[in-house]
């Protein structure tokens, strides 16, 4: 089991290091030059321009500039952003905090309404409540989330006014304590609902067909037939079996969850690192485009890790010996 | 029931390819012509029309064909690699799979919308340029399900048959073995072609992608400095997203009921 443990964290810190330089080479082969996003449109002298480049080390050869850019990330240096003239890694660990309460939130709603719609449908496949939690489910699938957003905004916070336009708190308002915490709820309440969605449908269809299959077994006839109840078959037997692709799923998905934030965070103005990293990209501001790609990165690797080890606390049939 | 879906499925799919390839005929004004804002009922433009006096009906209708061509296209570039990889990587198995399979881990675990964005950000949003990317992230899936079915399938007796016969290995491999392997693969083929759909109006609706088509999510792209005035702007094409996307999963959710019968109901 430890040998499996390092080899995965080796494999994870490979991968992160692999995205990392990849993500170096993506932005270096854009065309346009940066040195014009620092100096502007204006006139300016050659000597200027020089000076600007070796500043910034842009006159290095771009493997050079591979190696001290490596470098200076595992030392904690990430650059500066060029629009704010702050340290990158500062703004993306402004943002992280807002973006993650989001994404866990709608994770967890998602996970948990899921698995209890699943369990519901897959106790009585093919009745009306199956085909219409079925239905709602491909639509969830379906619909784009930017789209639902302008709707959920247009409905309930332009025209019923029952939600804030975007944000995370009311501006000139300085709450404290709990009457903060209700204020960023109701300012959260509409983007996690869009974030939800998504995950909601596919954990409830996937809860249900993995259940459908698991009822069917033998172990279930035999619980049953010591008399417990069905609500303790389902809680006790079935659902610990059921809950393995679910955790598979996470791990897969968690990317996209970060990927949906650039739009639910635009359109909402919610100051998460989805949108610091559309802002960025459309200003060309490099620095932070690559320091906000290294955390999202490192955390969807993160999570995948966190879930193979979840796997092995879960179902103890899984062993990571030598064998794999 | 399921069934009746997948057919509605296969009808609203149909209607929406064939709209893409007829709709500049049949649309019922000029998508360009400029007039003034018009709301919907009662009304000369079913669906209203735009800030520009664009009738929206018209535009929806001359948007299918750019979400359906880059929809279908990425996916169907997709679904083609992962199954030559999937089949590849199976059938010769050893260091080739390996290093198949690890290939396949990193690319799904990079951050692929947001390097697509950068992508398309950077290198303009001209069709071919999406398509090759969004086909380019989206193999992993039908590349693993196909190296899946090539493993058991290769235990076959058939394919001992056919490889005691002396048919090549690429023989084996498209006459024998492909075929069987497909079912999976066509599955997740509409299912991509869903999400390449979303993708694709996800591009266009952040203001990438080619300023000149008039795909749904560019609609929508405009769309949103009017919500407050012209909701029906947003309205539309967002349906019309919602529509295709929801008859390619209805038409890959009958394919899984057909070649899935574990998972039907008793």
């Amino acid at each position: 089991m430890k040998k499996y443990l390092a080899k995965r964290i080796i494999e994870s810190i490979l991968v992160i290091i692999l995205v990392i330089v990849f993500d170096f080479v993506l932005i270096h082969i854009a065309p346009g030059d940066p040195i014009y996003n620092l100096i502007g449109q204006g006139h300016v002298t050659e000597d200027y321009v020089v000076m600007i480049r070796a500043k910034y080390g842009l006159d290095k050869p771009i493997v050079e500039q591979l190696y001290l850019y490596l470098r200076s990330i595992l030392t904690g240096d990430w650059g500066y952003s060029l629009r704010f003239h702050e340290p990158a890694i500062i703004l993306v660990a402004q943002r992280l905090p807002a973006t993650l309460l989001l994404g866990f939130s709608a994770l967890a709603l998602a996970t948990c309404i899921g698995i209890l719609l699943g369990v519901l449908s897959s106790r009585k496949p093919g009745s009306i409540i199956d085909h219409i939690s079925s239905l709602v489910s491909m639509i969830g699938f379906s619909i784009p989330s930017f789209w639902l957003a302008l709707i959920l905004l247009f409905v309930f916070a332009y025209t019923l006014s029952l939600f804030p336009m975007g944000g995370m708190s009311t501006l000139g308002l300085d709450l404290t304590g709990i009457a903060y915490a209700l204020d960023v709820l109701h300012h959260m309440f509409l983007p996690m609902m869009v974030l939800t969605v998504w995950y909601l449908a596919l954990t409830t269809q996937l809860t249900r067909a993995s259940m459908i299959e698991i009822l069917r077994k033998d172990f279930i006839i035999t619980a049953r037939s010591k008399g417990l109840s069905e609500w303790k078959v389902i809680r006790k037997h079935a659902l610990p079996n059921a809950l393995l692709p679910i955790i598979t799923m996470i791990g897969i998905y968690a990317g996209e969850i970060f990927a949906g934030t650039i739009f639910i965070e635009t359109i909402f103005s919610w100051p998460g690192v989805g949108r610091l990293v559309w802002e960025s990209i459309t200003a060309r501001d490099y620095p932070v485009v690559m320091a906000s790609l290294v955390v999202t990165s490192v955390a969807v690797i993160s999570i995948n890790f966190i879930m193979d080890l979840l796997y092995v606390v879960i179902d103890p049939r899984i062993r990571y010996t030598r064998g794999d | 029931m399921r069934n009746r879906l997948t057919v509605v499925g296969l009808v609203i799919g149909a209607s929406m390819i064939i709209v893409a390839i007829i709709g500049p005929w049949i649309a019922p004004y000029d998508p360009w012509a400029l007039g003034q804002e018009a709301l919907l009922p009662p009304g000369d433009h079913i669906f209203g029309t735009d800030n520009l006096g664009r009738d929206v009906f018209s535009r929806v209708l001359y948007g299918a064909r750019p979400s359906m061509i880059i929809g279908i296209g990425s996916a169907m570039l997709a679904v083609f690699m992962g199954i030559l990889i999937g089949l590849v990587s199976g059938y010769f198995g050893g260091k080739l799979d390996d290093l198949l399979m690890r290939i396949t881990d990193i690319v799904l675990v990079l951050p692929a919308f947001f390097i697509i964005i950068i992508l398309v950000s950077f290198f303009g949003g001209s069709i071919q340029l999406i398509i090759m990317i969004l086909g380019l992230f989206s193999w992993c899936g039908c590349a693993r399900m196909t190296r899946v079915m090539v493993l058991s399938i290769k235990q076959s007796t058939y394919v001992e048959a056919a490889r005691a016969m002396g048919m090549s290995n690429s023989g084996i491999m498209f006459k024998e073995i492909l075929p069987n392997a497909l079912p999976p693969a066509i599955v997740e083929a509409s299912l991509l072609i869903g999400r390449c759909i979303l993708l694709e109006s996800g591009l266009s609706f952040l203001g990438l992608g080619d300023p000149n088509l008039m795909s749904w999510g560019s609609m929508l792209f405009n769309a949103q400095a009017y919500i407050r005035s012209a909701w029906w702007m947003m309205v539309f094409p967002g349906l019309a997203i919602l529509l295709a996307v929801l008859a390619f999963n209805f038409i890959g959710e009958g394919f899984n009921d057909a070649l899935n019968p574990r998972l039907k109901e008793q």
